[in-house]
């Protein structure tokens, strides 16, 4: 913590304690500034809505009443009831186990769109920004043609080419995201690769390729993580509108966007609950994962 | 191969360009620049801000930056000219045989490795030591440093260092590598003036227990007066002087080292520094072998229409640039004395 400050001057006398020199070292913690590390109240709210998210993903399955595949043919389309939290649907599946088996499937396949995304769009941002040349050009007016389009648009097309699976899924939306990061990395790699630690590894012989994957790339994480609470939320989103459009996870397995979707067509006879309440689940999701994400890139992103 | 007599470092006619923002031709800021540096010898590297010092320097583990380059000229380190070497031969120089301390320690520092583990990954590279002997080697490194606290200091994050601090762990760094040949440019920039002479003090007492040779630059001509054997001034890109430490304080002849030498306030006298341009500074004579010589500063070379300058040896080891303005006249008495000959060869075109 602090340095440890011996006073051992013994006036006129011949012992002076060495320790001073450790003054040097500054005091870690005050190193740091306080800028953003007071939680605001948006992200409170955050934390909150994304705790329950990832509390609904982690235990939901396992403290869900019903088994969210099995038909009641007796309890058809029942409003929200003690026994039936949410609602039954049409096939008298129970709405609320249905939703938190959703909530595990939504945020793993969050994770993986994210991971994806990042990995492949750092790594591609990370090389480009480092050994620039044509191939920079190249890639960055891909990026270019790929954010002129509306990403959700993007991955729509890229989905219904792939076909509907879960993994089809993740590949679609990353790729729909990738270029955010491919953009973000290069632009702080352009940075890194100037500071004066980059010399001094090159200075004692360090490969370029270890130059950049050891010293630069881990300096490039904070601000790629920053994007990637982000991406997390809009990741469900998206994934949640491919399977409301039909093109994503396929009824019946128990997805947000599919709930929401078989749940349309009853809205407007009244049984309002199938729908509502996985979205918002969605939107609970997706807030918190959004105002999380804000707080970060203000903490840890470019300043 | 080793050649005793042969200086470890000898730079020839080197030229560094930059393109020119318009039209892209290349604006040379070192200009056909010689110089040497024996094994362990200390030689300074003098000049104003943007007289190319640093480029130089870069240059000689070749970080010029792009769009920079070198655009003419030898480096030889011990005979082996790094502007030919393949990436291979220039990591087997770079750190084993030269090293470099740059102006801003902390920045020159990764802030996401605590400072032991950098140093000690120069022992794992260049000694094959194992990880903990190489952070028990470190340790040992920051400690004759002048670092009284090295553990303590080894788990720091450079950012939690004091500049002094992080300069000790960026000379251990390059220490820890063993070059023949160590570039230090303006290794006290940004230090308060205490920790500056600490840090010359510790440079200059590695130096002479290690013997390697140390290239300094800075525009402290005390730090100059202090720790070189020889110093290099340059101008404008141009070396415009070699010397000796103590002829180039006692008799400099060159405008522009007159002129920088001039510059040194004098607390004992009550006069400021003249200040001025080339212009202000009258070009000075020198007569040798027959021929009348003048040293020009080089901001006024324009104004004096000079022709092609050349390195005139006016004493042993005494170089100063200078153009040729004809036959002399015996009768004009020569400052330089006698033992004045052509060295440089031909520019480089």
């Amino acid at each position: 913590m602090t340095a440890s400050i011996t006073t051992h001057s013994t006036i006129g006398g011949e012992s002076w304690s060495n320790d001073w020199i450790e003054l040097e070292l500054a005091d870690p913690d005050a190193a740091r500034s306080d800028y953003g590390r007071k939680l605001n109240a948006l992200a409170i709210i955050g934390f909150v809505a994304l705790g329950l998210v990832l509390l609904m993903a982690i235990v939901g399955p396992e403290v869900a009443p019903f088994d969210p595949n099995k038909p009641n043919p007796a309890m058809t389309l029942q409003g929200p009831s003690r026994d039936h939290l949410m609602g039954t649907d049409q096939y008298g599946r129970d709405v609320f186990s249905r939703v938190l088996y959703a909530a595990r499937l939504d945020v793993r396949i969050a994770i993986s769109i994210t991971l994806l995304a990042m990995l492949v769009g750092s790594l591609v941002g990370g090389l480009i920004g480092f050994y620039g040349g044509v191939l920079e050009h190249v890639v960055m007016r891909i990026v270019d043609v790929i954010l002129a389009f509306p990403g959700f648009v993007l991955a729509l097309g890229i989905a219904a080419m792939l076909g509907n699976s879960t993994r089809n899924v993740v590949i679609a939306v990353a790729v729909a995201y990738i270029p955010y990061y491919v953009r973000l990395v290069r632009s702080e790699m352009l940075a890194l690769r100037e500071q004066e630690y980059a010399s001094a590894a090159k200075v004692v012989g360090v490969r370029k390729i270890r130059i950049l994957l050891y010293h630069l790339m881990p300096n490039a994480i904070p601000i790629a993580l920053a994007q990637a609470t982000l991406t997390l939320g809009w990741g469900i989103l998206d994934a949640a509108g491919l399977s409301f459009l039909g093109v994503g996870i396929r009824p019946p397995e128990a997805e947000w966007g599919v709930l929401v979707g078989e749940g349309a067509q009853y809205i407007n006879s009244g049984e309002w609950w199938i729908s509502v309440f996985p979205g918002l689940a969605i939107l609970i999701a997706v807030l918190g994962f959004n105002l999380v994400g804000d707080w970060a890139r203000d903490r840890f992103g470019p300043r | 191969m080793t050649d005793p007599r042969r200086p470890l470092l000898s730079i020839e006619h080197l030229s560094i360009g930059f393109p020119n923002e318009q039209d892209g031709a290349m604006l040379p800021v070192v200009r056909d620049s010689s110089f040497t540096v024996d094994r362990n010898e200390v030689v300074g590297l003098v000049g104003e801000s943007g007289s190319g010092k640093t480029q130089t320097a870069m240059s000689v583990l070749r970080l010029t930056k792009p769009p920079g380059r070198v655009l003419n000229g030898r480096i030889l380190l011990d005979g082996d000219d790094i502007l030919q070497m393949n990436d291979n031969q220039l990591r087997q120089v770079r750190g084993r045989r030269a090293a470099m301390i740059f102006q801003s320690p902390r920045t020159s520092l990764n802030p996401l490795m605590t400072a032991g583990k950098q140093v000690g990954r120069i022992y794992e590279r260049h000694q094959r030591m194992s990880g903990k002997a190489a952070d028990e080697a470190a340790l040992e490194m920051l400690r004759r440093v002048g670092i009284a606290g090295p553990a303590r200091v080894a788990a720091s994050y450079p950012h939690q260092l004091s500049g002094g601090m992080a300069q000790r762990v960026m000379i251990a760094m390059m220490l820890a590598c063993g070059p023949e040949l160590l570039i230090a440019d303006e290794p006290t920039t940004g230090l308060d003036v205490t920790i500056q002479a600490q840090i010359f003090e510790l440079i200059q007492e590695i130096q002479q227990e290690t013997q390697m040779a140390l290239l300094l630059i800075t525009h402290d001509l005390g730090v100059i007066a202090e720790v070189c054997q020889r110093v290099v001034v340059m101008q404008l890109g141009r070396i415009v002087e070699i010397a000796p430490v103590k002829t180039l304080f006692d008799d400099p002849v060159h405008p522009y080292t007159r002129r920088l030498i001039g510059s040194i306030l004098r607390p004992d006298l009550d006069v400021l520094p003249p200040s001025g341009r080339g212009v202000d500074y009258p070009p000075v004579p020198l007569n040798t072998g027959g021929m009348a010589y003048q040293a020009v500063s080089v901001d006024a070379w324009r104004s004096a229409k000079v022709g092609r300058p050349e390195m005139l040896e006016v004493a042993p080891g005494h170089l100063v640039l200078a153009h040729e303005v004809g036959r002399s006249d015996d009768s004009v008495e020569n400052p330089a004395e006698s033992g004045v000959e052509r060295t440089a060869e031909e520019a480089v075109a």
